[in-house]
């Protein structure tokens, strides 16, 4: 990583900045704190601050933000599952708009025009949207009002309010009907009450008639009993015939609502992919103007720092140079890696590229330290492989990696890192399934090979025969793994120049191990305890000295926990023997059902074959793939990782919609 | 009715503790990390598939239990295998180590499960720490189900 300080002329900031945008290649790192806290740099210069434009784009971005969320829930969508299923296969690609390079005052321009353009096609749309909703509401109510009340076989606009006499109408639970006759009577004499059965079941229809003065006690008493008030304003003619003209204008709002829902998806299919790239040219234009408020300025300058990589240090000051025409000066300089938060960006080849996703999730390296991408590239999938040891369930993950690299990979870089893992992985569980007897369980030793295992078996390791191998295997494989990590840290340790770290915490562990290797070559030569003793007791004694040594009495508790990852490792077996288990219990329990239970037993056993074996394959798979993590979180990377530093994160202009024209 | 040896009798004791107890643990657990869920839900709806994630993972105790019971049941009863009375009792052993360590595991886990739930409704990044959180107590299971599966093998219940 390398340092940039740039100092050009203001008038050639904003090209410098958008190519630089454009480019990708440099972090922005913001000074302006630094300005106003350094004395000596306050004197030089001043902070610079984010484009008088920023407001408008941003208001502006809104603005179409909301519009293109409107236009696409507008949009025509297939419906069903096939189409569903070719969009997680096979989904179309992004189609990119053409644009053209545009500074903040005209972008302000087009966004402006265009929007107001959809706008006075979308709004007498809307306007008629929302006045079908509100009639239908109204109707609604109507229908449900005079559902009701037509048992009582009144004119519903005889029930109008008058200056002396009001009318309610409501539903009330039987229960509380009876107490409430008693109660309302008490309350005056000039009230009449109608009752009919409503179709509901234990409710009661009303309609109290009193004079207007009482109105508002009846109310009140019927409000305590859970009275659910009917509105009838407005409502004129007997109740079937409000039914009959409401159901029949309901038929025809719905008829327009779909006729204004077609030509707004018209609408839609004409404007949305302009509006999401105007969007897009929104964003980038926004982040454009924000920038500036990192920066620093005199009076014609302009002052910025970034950090780059040091492979693209040439074609960052090649852009630089470009686009201010030569008006600028470029400091180049190395970090000073124990003030500066220098930013990490990991650089590996293209087959443990997706892996940097696990390492950056759990921290991105220290700028000085081993970044262990490449180790986990290799080992994670072979530990994913492991865990699920099963050849017919590794096919099955590898093809469902095929298929999303292709299809959702298209179009996210993210899905096609997560294709390739899949690929990987499936591939180890298959190549470790066929070694240890294991192909959708006992898929073929129990219906087609009449008791043999799989050809490809290698007798010592057959899972269910010799699982004690595996055992050994997993652990065997823990010692590689921990001693690995163990190097690595003791690397990083030597190169910070911290040896006595390195020989506290690394090496230490590398003397105890090759004191019991001696003991136990020499025990199982010799076959005597003495010599053995001698031999590898030497390095033992000298390995738990320096362990009290650098890391205090308590340095020997650290045995346990040496002792507690490695047996840790033992999950590879505990978890390719459940994946087999489960598998093996599925392929029972289809047996016993298809050959116990007539008929049915048949159709049946199917069904919880192909059930069973999702579920397992699911479980298992999402166990595998927690558990291969881990090993390498909390087992692998406390013997090495430092972590913490912050990830590289260019400045760069997103265009996933756009493209600028002539490129 | 069929006449079952002692020893096997036993063995169907040990199957019983295993799966028994694991899934006791297994349950306990997943009913914690379910209560976490459903009201991470609430707060929001995206937290659907993660809840589901968070909540299944209790559920490897009882997986752990189940399989080390249908294995002493295949390499026992089902297979019609008279075992000694002393190899019954070291079948109940594999199937204690397995059911007990599933039942602290799977408490354990059940609340850390919860308690990831909650942190990522609050930050959407805590995901891929969480589950690791969640996974740390399962290592008991494991140990567990590493002992049952030792215990069958060098007492000859199970393997070549």
């Amino acid at each position: 990583m390398k340092k940039l300080r740039i100092i050009t002329l203001d008038k050639y900031a904003d090209s410098a900045v958008s190519s630089l945008h454009e480019a990708g290649l440099v972090q922005i790192e913001d000074i302006s704190e630094r300005i106003q806290q350094d004395a000596e740099w306050r004197q030089i210069l001043k902070p610079s601050s984010a484009s008088p434009f920023t407001g408008k784009i941003s208001s502006l971005l809104m603005k179409t933000s909301g519009t293109v969320d409107f236009l696409s829930s507008m949009a025509r969508k297939e419906k069903g599952i096939l189409p569903m299923l070719k969009g997680f296969i096979n989904p179309p690609p992004i189609e990119k708009v053409e644009v053209e390079a545009l500074d903040a005052q005209e972008l302000i321009k087009k966004a402006e025009k265009t929007l107001e353009e959809v706008e006075s096609e979308t709004k007498p749309n809307e306007e008629k949207l929302n006045q079908l909703d509100s009639r239908k509401t109204e109707l609604e109510n109507a229908l449900k009002v005079s559902e009701n009340l037509i048992n009582f076989n009144v004119d519903l606009g005889l029930l109008e309010e008058s200056d002396y006499v009001s009318f309610i109408a409501g539903k009330l639970s039987t229960e509380s009907y009876n107490e409430s006759k008693g109660i309302l009577e008490n309350l005056t004499d000039e009230i009449v009450i109608f009752d009919q059965d409503s179709e509901l079941k234990g409710f009661k229809i009303l309609v109290i008639i009193t004079v207007k003065k009482h109105s508002d006690e009846v109310l009140s008493e019927l409000r305590k009993l859970e009275f659910e008030r009917f509105e009838f304003s407005g409502l004129s003619g007997k109740s079937d015939e409000i039914i009959q003209k409401s159901k029949s204008e309901l038929e025809s709002i719905s008829t327009d609502r779909e006729v204004v829902l077609s030509d707004l998806a018209d609408v839609s299919a004409k404007w949305l992919s302009q509006l999401t790239a105007l969007k897009e040219q929104l964003e980038i234009e926004k982040q454009r103007n924000e920038i500036f408020s990192s920066f620093g300025k005199t009076e014609n300058t302009l002052m910025f720092e970034g950090w780059v990589p040091e492979k693209k240090v040439k074609d960052a000051l090649v852009t630089i140079e470009t686009s201010t025409e030569g008006h600028s000066i470029v400091d180049v300089s190395d970090p000073d890696v124990e003030k500066d938060n220098v930013p990490v960006h990991l650089d590996n080849p293209r087959f443990a590229k997706p892996y940097e996703l696990f390492v950056n999730m759990y921290s991105p390296p220290d700028y000085r330290e081993f970044d262990p991408t490449i180790l986990m590239a290799i080992v994670f999938p072979f530990f994913y492989g492991f865990c699920l040891t099963d050849a017919g369930y590794g096919i099955i993950n590898a093809i469902m990696g095929i298929v999303v690299y292709k299809g959702l990979g298209k179009n996210s870089k993210l899905m096609a890192n997560m294709g390739l893992i899949l690929i990987a992985c499936g591939t180890w569980a298959f190549i470790m399934g066929m070694i240890t007897n294991g192909f959708i369980g006992d898929l073929f030793p129990r219906w087609i090979l009449a008791g043999n295992p799989l050809p490809t078996t290698i007798p010592q390791v057959d899972a269910f025969k010799h699982p004690e191998i595996i055992l050994y295997l997993a652990l065997i494989v823990g010692v590689i793994h921990i001693n690995l990590g163990l190097l690595i840290g003791a690397y990083n340790n030597i190169t910070r120049g911290d040896v006595r770290e390195a020989l506290g915490a690394q090496i230490v562990w590398f003397i105890l191990e090759i004191g019991l290797v001696l003991l136990a070559v020499f025990y199982l030569t010799t076959g005597s305890l003495m010599t053995a003793g001698i031999i590898g007791g030497i390095p033992i004694v000298i390995g738990l000295a320096m362990l009290i040594y650098f890391n205090g009495a308590f340095g020997i508790m650290d045995l346990t926990g040496f002792l507690g990852n490695l047996l840790s490792y033992a999950r590879l077996l505990a978890l390719a023997l459940s994946t087999g288990g489960i598998a093996m219990t599925v392929n029972i329990l289809t047996g016993i059902v298809g050959s116990m239970i007539p008929y049915i037993g048949i159709i049946l056993a199917p069904i919880i074959f192909i059930g069973g074996h999702i579920a397992n394959l699911s479980f298992q798979s999402l166990g595998a793939f927690i558990n291969a993590l881990r090993l390498h979180y909390v087992e692998f990377f406390a013997q090495f990782y430092i972590g913490g530093s912050q990830k590289f994160k260019a400045f760069r202009a997103k265009r996933k919609h756009t493209d600028i024209g002539g490129k | 009715m069929v006449e079952v040896a002692l020893g096997t009798a036993l063995a169907a004791i040990g199957a019983g503790v295993a799966i028994g107890f694991a899934g006791l643990g297994s349950g306990i657990g997943q009913g914690i990390a379910a209560a976490g869920s459903v009201g991470a839900v609430a707060e929001d709806e995206e937290m659907f598939a993660r809840g589901i994630i968070f909540t299944a993972l209790p559920e490897t105790q009882a997986i752990y239990g189940f399989l080390i019971a249908i294995l002493l049941m295949v390499f026992t009863v089902m297979a019609g295998k008279a075992l000694s009375p002393a190899l019954g009792l070291v079948a109940i052993g594999a199937g204690a180590a397995i059911g007990f360590a599933g039942l602290g595991s799977g408490m354990g886990q059940g609340i850390a499960a919860s308690s990831s739930v909650g942190s990522v409704v609050e930050d959407p990044d805590m995901f891929a720490r969480g589950i690791i959180f969640t996974a740390l107590p399962e290592t008991q299971a494991i140990y567990g189900f590493l002992i049952a599966i030792l215990l069958m093998v060098f007492a000859g219940i199970m393997g070549g």
